[in-house]
Order: structure tokens, then sequence, then C-alpha cells
């Protein structure tokens, strides 16, 4: 049994009251295993693409698009605006992931309106390349992401400039 | 010769004084320990409180195989339960059902599209038409597919996947930080 003193208010009542531990040390003890139980050890998310391309009811122009091709040698970016599509090569063994998020950066700080992300590899690269783009995407806020086909291998171009 | 009560000793010589006199301590020390309730109960409240914070009610509809490692993410969405395809070096499963084999679907040519599974992914519309018609089907699936799975099955799975009506896709990731590395 313990006992829990609880200041006095003024009145002749005591406010002393005994606590039965033995309900209480049954209840954390159930409380513990529920938990353990039903407790999540792994957090899983979801990130949202989308394989319909819209503009927009009210637009009738040409939506702005940013093409990535995932390649062996590292991405290449057709930007909107460009007619010929610029490198990011690999920083050693790893894909510059930096660079990239400063290119799309400064693509949505210039582009007007909504920007379109289209993103694509060469079939033998894993999966987690792509995650990794998608995921810089949404840490930019770009909604319109969409996987698609690889219609033809990297060509490589000039460096990106990165705004 | 003198009789003695069985049990156990440690013999009679006199190197073994010491060995005796700790063996009659052990022998009248009592089997009940005095447990600290204020600490014990302390101690639960803590695991009490760790275990709140891990305690998710949305309940565990992803694949928990080992052959099915998600990337690793740092700003994916919260999860939202639609129908699962689950992608590993070896399969491909539709809401726990095997529908195809990766190995298979890898060496068939581009004009295979995973027919077994977009008749899977077209019966589960069907069925949401049915019970649901009063909501608005909206054509969103997920993918949890392994991080090493080749780009090509995944690129065929998502096209069958919205040539069976299903164009919002959302894959899978583990969040960064939690879960083995």
């Amino acid at each position: 049994m313990g006992g829990v003193n609880m200041p006095e208010g003024g009145g002749k009542r005591t406010l002393d009251f005994d606590l039965n531990l033995v309900p209480f040390i049954d209840l954390l003890s159930c409380c513990i295993s529920f938990l353990l139980i039903t407790a999540v050890w792994t957090q899983m998310a979801q990130l949202d693409t989308t394989q319909k391309l819209d503009g927009g009811p009210s637009s009738g122009e040409k939506p702005k698009k940013v093409n990535i091709t995932i390649g062996p040698s590292g991405y290449e970016l057709m930007l909107p605006e460009e007619k010929v599509a610029c490198t990011i090569g690999r920083d050693g063994n790893k894909y510059d992931l930096t660079k990239l998020k400063k290119v799309l950066e400064s693509q949505k700080n210039t582009v007007a309106g909504q920007l379109f992300i289209g993103i694509a590899a060469v079939d033998e690269l894993p999966f987690e390349l792509l995650v990794d783009v998608m995921d810089i995407c949404a840490s930019l806020g770009l909604k319109n992401v969409s996987l698609g086909q690889l219609v033809a291998p990297p060509q490589g171009g000039p460096a990106c400039g990165g705004g | 010769m003198t009789v003695k009560t069985p049990g156990r000793r440690a013999g009679s010589g006199s190197a073994l004084r010491q060995v005796k006199r700790n063996m009659a301590a052990k022998a009248s020390r009592s089997l009940s320990a005095s447990l600290n309730l204020t600490s014990m109960v302390d101690f639960m409240s803590v695991i009490v409180i760790f275990l709140l914070m891990n305690f998710s009610a949305s309940g565990d509809f992803t694949y928990n195989q080992s052959d099915i490692v998600p990337p690793d993410s740092a700003y994916g969405a919260e999860l939202v339960r639609v129908p699962v395809i689950a992608i590993s070096a070896t399969e491909i499963i539709f809401e726990q059902t095997r529908v195809e084999s990766s190995r298979a679907v890898l060496a068939e040519t581009e004009e295979y599209t995973l027919p077994r599974l977009v008749e899977a992914l077209k019966k589960e519309q069907e069925a949401f038409k049915d019970i649901r018609k009063d909501q608005v089907f909206d054509g969103k699936i997920l993918i949890q597919a392994d991080e090493g799975v080749p780009y090509k099955l995944i690129r065929r799975v998502f096209l069958a996947a919205a040539k069976a009506g299903y164009p919002n896709i959302s894959y899978i990731v583990r969040l960064k930080g939690t879960g083995a590395p």
C-alpha cells in the first residue's frame, strides 16, 4: 500500500488517501502488454505520383514540364524553356541530389503556374534511385510527379547551371 | 564412528572452515527479497509513456516480408488505406495473392502487359463500385516495392495499373530514422 499526501486546503477534512498499488501495477502491466503488441517500430509513408498530365481546365497552353532521366552516369534534365538537355554528373559513387534540388528549386521559382515533373530511368537501375528524386520533389512541394518510360538513353550534354 | 545427519558438508579439513561458515550463512538467508515499489512504478510509467509514443491506431496493412525493404524517404506523406501491390525480386503480390512472377515478367517482351494483375485490379475496381455506390472511384493504388528491384519491373507494374484504371499511384517508403538500417 502506498500513501499519497496532498496539501491541505484549509478545511478540516484530511486529503490523504491510500492508493492500492496491486491493481495499479496490474493496470500498468496490461498497458505495457497492449502497447508492446500494437507498437509500430517502422514508420511507413507514401510518395504520390499520377500518370495523368493535366494542365488545368482554364489553361490552353502546354504544361511546363521538367523531364528527369536517371542514367548510370547521372541525371539528365530537359527543362521547359530549353531545347537541349543538361546533365548533372555523379559525385563519385553518389548521385548529386543537392545539385538536382537546386536546379528544380530555381525552375519552381521561375516558371509561372504549375510545374510538372516526369521521371524516367534506365531499366536496370534500382527503384531507390527514383525514390530519391521523388523525395526531392516532395521536399520542394512539387506534387505533379509522374513516372514514365525512357524514350531514348541519356545522351550527355552541358552541365546544368543550378541557378 | 559417530552418526551424522545427511546433508551438504564441506569436509573436515581446517582449510575448509571459511567455506563451512559461508555455507551456514547461505542456509539461513531468506529467499524473499524486498522490492522498492516507488522505483518499480516509475520504471513502468516510463515504459508506458515510451510505448504510447510508438502507438499507431491506423493499423499495419503493408507487407512485412524480408525480401521487400522499401526505400528510405524523408518527405513521405501519411499512408492512406487503398489496395496494395507488393513487388519483390521474385514475385508480384496483389492484396495477399500472388499474381505474377517477377523473373517471368522481366524475361517477357514489352508486349506482355501483366494480364493476371490487370484482371485482379479490374475485379477490385468492380467490387469498389458495387460496395461503395455513393463514392467516386479515385483510382488510387499503393505499390510497395523492394528498393533493389529494377525500374523495368516497377514500370511494367504501374503501366498495367494505369491501364486497369488506377492512374493515381503512390509508392510506400520508409521514413528515414525508423526501423532497421
